[in-house]
Formats: C-alpha cells, structure tokens, sequence
C-alpha cells in the first residue's frame, strides 16, 4: 500500500486489496486490506455507489435497508483510494463499482484510518488531518 | 584621530555589548528556569487544594448548595459564592481522581430543579469565554481557559493536570477532561484535537475523545466519543447513535453515559 499526496489531496494505491470486512451500525464501514496493511473506511453520510454499467444508487449508511448492494463488494479487489482536501472520497474496484461521498454541511461525513493517519472529513468539508510517528503512540506529539 | 585609533575605540563598546549580551541571556535563562519551577510547584499546591476541597466536599456535599437560578446562561450550576446570583458562577470540572464532581459523578451540573439536583447530570467539558480562569471545585486556575483565539492550539494545547485526569481547553475556551492515561494530539492543520489511551495506535478509535473546529453549522465547534469498539456514542443512552446524537456541542448539558475512562463498557 502507498500513500501519496498530492495538492488537492491524497490517493492511497494497493497491491492485491480486497474489500476483506464490512461492518454496519450507525456508518458504514469497510476495511480494505491486504496482507500487510490496512485501510479502515467509515462512511457516515450518504454516499453514491456506481455500477460498471452506469447504473448509481444513493445510499444512506443511517438507512440500513438501503446497504443491500453494498454487501456484493465483499470481497471484490480495491484498487485505489482518492481524497480531496475538500472532502471528496473515492473508493475504485477492480470489477467497475466506484464508491464516492462528499461532504456533508453538518456532519463529519468520513473518516479513514490507517497506520500513521487519521483524515476526517469535518463538517462543510475540510479534511482535518492526524499523523503519528511511530513514538506518537506512547508520547504526544504535543508532549 | 587615525582611522585605526577610532576603530580599536569603536571596537571596544561592540565587545562589551556582547558580553552583557550573553550575560543577559544566561539571566534570562535563569529566570525561565526558575519560572518554570515556581509554575510547578504553583500546581502542585493547586493540585494538593483540589484533593483537599474534594475531601472535603465528599464529606459535606449538601443537595441544598446553592445554585445559579434557572433562566440564567449558567442556570442550575453550582456557584461559588453561595448567593444564587450567578455572580462568578462556574462550572465545577471534576478533580477525576477523587470521583468527586467528575465525569463518575452524577451530580454534578444541573439545570434541573435545585431541589432534585442529583438526576444524572455530568460535565466532563467546560465552556466559558476565552482566557477566563477556569473554577475547579471553587477553585480559579489561571491560564487555563483560552488558547489565544482561533487558528490552533499553538505549540501545546492550555492544559492542568488534575493527577487523575487532564483538562484540555480549545482555542475558543472549550475544555475537555482526559482520563487519567490519555495523551493529546493535535490535527496537522490545527483544527481539531483527539484524546486517546497512551500507547493505543492511531488507526483505532476505541474510547477516544475528539473534538472538532467551530464550522457555521456548529458555531462552537463539537466533541465525539468513542466506545471500546470505536463506535461514535450517543451521551444520553451511552450507546452508538446517529450522527445528529453523536456530534455533540460543547455547551451540552446531560449525562455523558458510556464517556471514556467513566468505567463504562
């Protein structure tokens, strides 16, 4: 797994990524991983999941009965992950279906957690960023 | 004069500046250091006076202290001078250690009836002008109420160690009690601050404390809590909950169930 950041934001690239636990409660969670990283996804607003064939559908993580399709992409290969400094994130999979969500005016719309880092997507949409060296976990950076 | 004679006469002060230049910033060396350790000494006495008020208070709390009168922005909340005025009236952060008026603690702030003070109310955060001295247990603890306004918490968020938990205030004067154990740290563009267990990484959230920047829809900023499984609660239930339960204003006033190091699963 890379992550690189550009001006507008970060993309995070994987080698042989699956979409390996999905988890539902209030948000929507995805772990993506493979066998040596990480990427933990929870959505809390609403997100658009996008078919190869075109066909998109809205989806409310706070409506359960609405995750329905979301259950297909157990499993399906993770390509890549993009986040715009403004909030937008996008998840690719290899088999076509693309997961975006933006930001919400009220509520932290995402956050995603992998070793070293913590964005969350802040209400109106700035992502606020937490990075932690290695030492940062027994001691505060601002300590 | 020679050239040469005005620049040996020239030179002479230059050096003796520069001597009394060094001299004053081993002084000010000194004086910080001594600062310091008058600051540390100062909040251990502070420290020592908070145990002993709580003592204190664990054996002579009384349903009937007086209270800042409802309608007042302070209603129900203990005040220090016993007037029921409101006059300097502040919330009690907890001293966590002694469980006494902290986040343990079921009576703590209320703006419910004076007569049934005792109904579930808890103030595990603080709210009051910025650079106002915070009041723990009637005690005035300068300096840590404000950050300096916004843009960030600068090299290190206002902080005073209770010995059995931290009280972190915000720029805007928001404060939050760690538990005892949790460290700070701050977000890379200064907007928003997380508490967590020491040691814990970071991409787990299980019982952290978050809070984020005032936006336009949430002119006071707000906190999150998490649950030992990283679930965002809800205060009122202590239970998961939405979004519109879990994004909490700073000036909430009800219990904080399941709140981080409350002993709550």
């Amino acid at each position: 797994m890379k992550i690189l950041e550009h001006d507008d934001g970060w993309s995070i690239e994987f080698d042989d990524a699956n979409l390996q636990m999905i988890k539902i409660d209030f948000r929507l969670g995805l772990i993506v991983a493979n066998s040596i990283d990480d990427v933990q996804i929870y959505l809390g607003t609403p997100f658009v999941l996008s078919s190869g064939a075109g066909v998109e559908q809205s989806i409310d993580p706070e409506k359960t009965q609405e995750l329905a399709p979301i259950l297909s992409l157990f499993n399906a290969e993770v390509l890549r992950i993009v986040v715009t400094k403004h909030g937008d994130l996008t998840i690719f999979f290899r088999n076509g279906f693309i997961l975006r969500t933006g930001p919400d005016a009220r509520f932290e719309a995402w956050e995603a957690l992998t070793r070293g880092i913590r964005l969350v997507c802040a209400p109106e949409g700035e992502v606020v960023v937490y990075e932690f060296s290695s030492d940062q976990t027994s001691q505060s950076k601002l300590n | 004069m020679t050239p040469a004679q005005r620049g040996q006469l020239s030179g002479a002060p230059i050096e003796r500046k520069h001597v009394a230049d060094e001299r004053s910033i081993a002084d000010l060396q000194r004086e910080r250091s001594w600062l310091a350790r008058q600051k540390l000494e100062l909040l251990e006495l502070y420290d020592l006076r908070l145990r002993l008020k709580a003592q204190l208070y664990s054996e002579k709390y009384s349903p009937n202290q007086p209270r800042v009168p409802k309608g007042n922005s302070d209603g129900g909340q203990w005040t220090s001078y016993g007037d029921g005025s409101g006059r300097g009236g502040r919330v009690q952060v907890a001293d966590l250690r002694s469980g006494r008026g902290g986040i343990n603690d079921q009576r703590v702030v209320s703006d419910a009836d004076p007569e049934q003070p005792l109904n579930g109310r808890t103030a595990a955060w603080y709210r009051g002008p910025s650079r106002d001295p915070l009041e723990i247990n009637n005690l005035r603890v300068e300096g840590v109420g404000g950050g300096g306004g916004r843009g960030g918490f600068g090299s290190s968020p206002p902080s005073y160690s209770t010995g059995g938990g931290t009280i972190y205030t915000t720029p805007r004067g928001e404060s939050i009690v760690a538990p005892k154990g949790y460290v700070p740290s701050e977000a890379t563009n200064k907007k928003g601050l997380v508490l967590s267990p020491k040691g814990q990484e970071p991409n787990n959230n299980a019982n952290i404390i978050r809070y984020g920047e005032p936006r336009s829809e949430s002119p006071n900023g707000y906190f999150r809590y998490y649950n030992n499984r990283g679930q965002p609660i809800n205060p009122l239930t202590g239970k998961p909950g939405s979004n519109n339960d879990t994004h909490i204003p700073p000036d909430f006033k009800g219990p904080l169930k399941g709140y981080p190091g409350s002993g709550a699963k």
